[in-house]
Parts: C-alpha cells; sequence; structure tokens
C-alpha cells in the first residue's frame, strides 16, 4: 500500500513539471517507513501469594505451605516495521522474544522445611501491532506515546508447557537521529528508547490468571527509509 | 481366571496397594510379575443394598446416600463412570456370592472402623468381578441434609468407599496427630481417599477435592481427558538409591490444587498423573501421617527415615504428557 501510495504521489507530482525544466523531486506528503531493532527489558510482575491449604474439620485451612510467586526481570530482542501514516502518526507492526524466570518462594512448611526458592524458564514470543504519535518534534529528537496489542506465546520448563495469550502495552519514548539524510536506501539512523506498561493474559502464571501489569524498558536502532 | 479378594476400609484400615510405578493412588494387582491397575471394565456398575436398618438411618436412606455418592464421582469430567441401583436384597455384603452389595453389618469388635470396601477381581486382567462395602452399624449415622452433631455421614463415608469401590487406593495428602488414647485424628486434609475420617457431624468429605478427581481421572478417563491433562514423574532417592514409599504433593500456586502420590518401586520411581497443565511445586515427605499399611502392604520396605524436601526446580506440566523426568534428592534425618 505504501509502494501505491508513492508511486501516485511521484505521478501526480510529474504533471505539475512545467515545460523546459528538468525534473523535480515530489512534493508530495513524505510517506516513511522506519525499521527497527533492539533489546527491551522487562520488569519483574507479581503474581500474588497461594497456600497449598489443608481443609480443617471446622472449615478452617492449615497451611501445608506457603508460596510467593512472581516473573523475574526479563530481557530479549525486539524489532519492527513502521509505517508513517499522517505527519505525526505512525503505524507499527513487530515482534519479539523474551526470557525471564518464574520463581516461587516457598515458606512456612507445616514440617520445618527451610525456606526457598525455585524456578522455571520462561520464554515469551509476541506479534504486536501499535500506534505512535510523535507529539512533540524537535529536530532531530521527536518524542511519541505509543500503544498496541497483539498475540504471544509462552513457553516454560524447557518448552514442556505452552501457552497462548493475549498482550497490549501504553508508553512513552523518544526518537533522536544521527544521521539524517536524504541520499540512499537508509536515509536515518538513530535511537528510539521508550518506558512503558506491559499488560498479558493469561499465558502462563502461577497466579489467578487475571490481567498482569508489569513495566517495561526498550532501546532500539531505528533505520529510516 | 484368578480370584482375589481384598478388603479396605477408612479409619483403621486392613490392606491396600501392591506397588507399581504406573499407578500412585490406584489399587493395583500383581498379575505374574505384572503390576496391573484394579478397575470395573463394565459399565453400569451394578449394585445391591442389604435390607437392613441401622439405629437412625433406613436401608432406602443408605441407598439414596450411595446413589448420590456414586452421582458424585460420575459427575467427575471426561470419565466414564455409571452405576445402576438394582434393588434391595437380603445377601450381606463381604459374601463371595458375585453381586455387589453394600449395607450395615454390626461389626462392633472393629471400634476404629466407620466402614470398608472388598473386592473380588480377575488377577489377569485386573476387572473388578465384585465389590461390597459395608457401614459399621456399631457407630451412629446420619443422613441429614447438614450432617447430625456426634453422628458420623453416611454420604461423606460413601464417597470415600465408593472411591475404593471404583479402584482407588488411599491417599495421604493429610496431616494427622496422635491421639492419648490410641489411632489418630485429623488435622487437615485434601483427599476424600485420605484414610482418616472428619470427625462426627463433618460432611466435608461429600465433596471430591483435586487429588481424589486426578485419581479417578487416572482410571476412568476419557481420550479428551488423555488429551487435556498431563504428569509429573521423576524418582526420589536417598544418597543416590531410590527411596520407595515416599509421599509426593504437586501444588499449583495457580489454582491452588494439591496432588499427592508415592514413589511405587525401590528405583524410587514415581507418576502424578491426569493433573491439569501449568507449574508446580513438588515437595516430598516420609509417610508418617497415617500407618503405613494404609497404603502400602509392604510395609517394611517404606523408608519413612528421611526429611521432607522441595524438589529445586517449578515442573511444567503439559497438556497430554509429562515433562522431563525429575530426581528429588532427600537427606537422612
Amino acid at each position: 500500500m505504501i509502494l501505491v501510495m508513492s508511486l501516485c504521489a511521484a505521478s501526480h507530482a510529474g504533471a505539475q513539471t512545467r515545460p523546459g525544466q528538468g525534473p523535480q523531486a515530489p512534493r508530495g506528503p513524505r510517506r516513511a517507513i522506519e525499521f527497527t531493532v533492539g533489546g527491551a527489558f522487562q520488569g519483574p510482575v507479581s503474581f500474588g501469594t497461594a497456600n497449598a491449604d489443608l481443609l480443617r474439620s471446622d472449615g478452617s485451612l492449615l497451611a501445608l505451605f506457603r508460596t510467593e510467586n512472581r516473573s523475574s526481570l526479563g530481557y530479549g530482542l525486539e524489532t519492527s516495521l513502521a509505517f508513517q501514516l499522517r505527519r505525526s502518526v505512525w503505524a507499527e507492526v513487530g515482534g519479539g522474544f523474551t526470557r525471564a524466570d518464574l520463581r516461587t518462594r516457598v515458606s512456612g512448611d507445616a514440617e520445618s522445611v527451610g525456606a526457598d526458592t525455585v524456578t522455571a524458564d520462561l520464554v515469551r514470543f509476541s506479534v504486536q501491532g501499535a500506534a505512535l504519535w510523535y507529539f512533540r518534534d524537535r529536530g532531530r529528537t521527536a518524542w511519541f506515546v505509543r500503544g498496541g496489542a497483539g498475540w504471544m506465546r509462552e513457553l516454560a520448563g524447557d518448552a514442556t508447557l505452552v501457552e497462548d495469550g493475549l498482550l497490549g502495552h501504553g508508553g512513552i519514548g523518544l526518537r533522536h537521529w544521527w544521521r539524517d539524510g536524504t541520499r540512499g536506501t537508509v536515509k536515518r539512523i538513530g535511537l528510539r528508547l521508550e518506558f512503558r506498561a506491559d499488560l498479558r493474559s493469561p499465558g502462563i502464571s502461577l497466579g489467578d490468571g487475571g490481567m498482569r501489569v508489569g513495566p517495561a524498558a526498550a532501546g532500539h536502532l531505528v533505520f529510516g527509509f | 481366571m484368578t480370584r482375589r479378594s481384598w478388603s479396605l476400609a477408612v479409619c483403621a484400615v486392613a490392606l491396600a496397594l501392591s506397588p507399581g510405578v504406573e499407578a500412585y493412588l490406584k489399587l493395583g494387582a500383581l498379575a505374574g510379575s505384572r503390576v496391573v491397575s484394579i478397575e470395573w471394565t463394565q459399565q453400569p456398575i451394578r449394585y445391591f443394598v442389604t435390607d437392613r436398618d441401622a439405629a437412625g438411618v433406613t436401608a432406602t436412606q443408605l441407598q439414596g446416600a450411595a446413589d448420590r455418592a456414586f452421582g458424585t464421582w460420575a459427575a467427575v469430567p471426561n470419565t466414564n463412570i455409571a452405576a445402576q441401583f438394582i434393588g434391595f436384597v437380603s445377601a450381606e455384603p463381604f459374601q463371595d456370592d458375585g453381586i455387589s452389595v453394600i449395607g450395615f453389618r454390626d461389626r462392633a469388635d472393629l471400634d476404629r472402623t466407620l466402614a470398608a470396601t472388598t473386592f473380588e477381581i480377575d488377577t489377569i486382567t485386573g476387572a473388578i468381578l465384585e465389590s461390597d462395602i459395608y457401614f459399621n452399624s456399631a457407630f451412629d449415622w446420619s443422613v441429614a441434609t447438614g450432617g447430625t452433631p456426634g453422628r458420623f455421614d453416611v454420604e461423606s463415608i460413601a464417597v470415600h468407599e465408593i472411591g475404593h469401590l471404583l479402584g482407588l487406593g488411599h491417599s495421604a495428602l493429610g496431616e494427622t496427630e496422635s491421639n492419648t488414647g490410641g489411632g489418630r485424628s485429623v488435622l487437615g486434609k485434601r483427599a476424600v481417599m485420605f484414610p482418616i475420617a472428619y470427625p462426627r457431624g463433618n460432611i466435608e468429605d461429600r465433596t471430591l477435592e483435586a487429588d481424589d478427581i486426578a485419581g479417578i481421572t487416572d482410571i476412568y478417563g476419557s481420550t479428551a481427558a488423555n488429551r487435556e491433562l498431563g504428569a509429573i514423574q521423576g524418582r526420589v532417592t536417598l544418597n543416590g538409591a531410590g527411596v520407595f514409599g515416599a509421599h509426593l504433593t504437586a501444588f499449583n500456586p495457580a489454582t491452588g490444587a494439591l496432588v499427592g502420590g508415592f514413589s511405587l518401586n525401590q528405583q524410587g520411581d514415581f507418576v502424578l498423573a491426569s493433573i491439569e497443565p501449568g507449574v508446580y511445586v513438588v515437595r516430598v515427605e516420609p509417610l508418617d501421617d497415617a500407618d503405613v499399611d494404609s497404603f502400602f502392604d509392604e510395609e517394611p520396605v517404606v523408608n519413612i527415615n528421611f526429611r521432607p524436601a522441595y524438589h529445586s526446580s517449578l515442573v511444567a506440566v503439559p497438556a497430554g504428557g509429562a515433562g522431563r523426568s525429575i530426581e528429588i534428592k532427600v537427606q537422612a534425618k
């Protein structure tokens, strides 16, 4: 679609060329494309506490042991392809993967086993769509807000357990161009930083399976075409 | 066809389970050197009720409680269990007469046995041919909807005994304390199939727990159950050697489900089957919260001389299978 729009813009500009002059660069609205690749960090997410409860005869509970459950700080790679829709509005599709640990701290054992933390690896693959709005553009640096949603697949225990889920995010960031030119296929190269809140549900959980919210940060190299 | 009779009771228990690595709370029988799980191969299970009342409970009321208890087991999703009441008979339970009978018997001599179940099985195939249940009329019984203080609930005990009738052994998912006058009292439990009943007046055992559901699904689970549920497998070792009779507990923090099982051979191998997919904490402890002979008929080989411990990792359980086999290393007391 972007290619068709570019061709239309070029054709329109060509019709405006005055006789006796050489062809000019198209003046229509610029429809840029950006490719990004970089790393991401996801903050720990608490799944809350859960007790391994036995039932007493009076209906009250007797904890065999207690657990506190969370996912650890995660890290991974992300990539995206963004298309300029309007001067300040972009649409983006992307994906990535993240590694983290599921962590359970076991305590309060009825037979006095010492407290311990047990873990399992967690890998998440995701595909997302997002919208970006550049609300402030000063020279080489521009600030944006971003929101999106997508699908994820999570694998735990050496990929023994596989669960699919939905995810979403919203956040703020900035893009800074190191190189801002008009020649070549890659006209611009820069860095994009963002901070966001990630939402996911249900996926692999140590909690009640409800929506989970956690902080995340990402740093991407940006290539403008 | 070879026949063998067994009996199992709640509170004080007679015989139990032969060892086999494929079953964790299922009853098994040795067919030569091979262990086969015992189960009903023909449905519905046809049963009779002895036409004899006990103090406060008529035979008709007993049949009603048995019917509800069968219904509780039959309601487990993705299983194939059905029972059919045929009629009242003069036959007593525990007679080798080719029919399955539930009824009251006066066994005042068994002052710690509320009820008991006996089997006649084909030891080649493991098929149950006949199973009888008696309720000891020396105790006070009740069929009141909300239970009756001072009386044991017929339906609660019927759910337990019918669990045996269907092929389940005892679960060890409970904590107990010794009574000064002998026997044990339940501090807490999470399985109807725990061998010690709640006190008089309690009706909690009318409701199955995750452990009971896993056990019955392991025996009578449908193809869908095999596809949707998973397992944890591994071994328990002490100084590199297998531990027989260790009690394992798997806990899913996401659902709160607790499922128990045992290591069932000299290599310490265990399988916790028919459990929901998810991530589990696995704990192991010695079998010291009930008489060992409530669970195994090879008491001398059950090792209870080790400390409780947790597996060092969370265990991921997939749908339709088991993850990598785990090893839980324990230390001697």
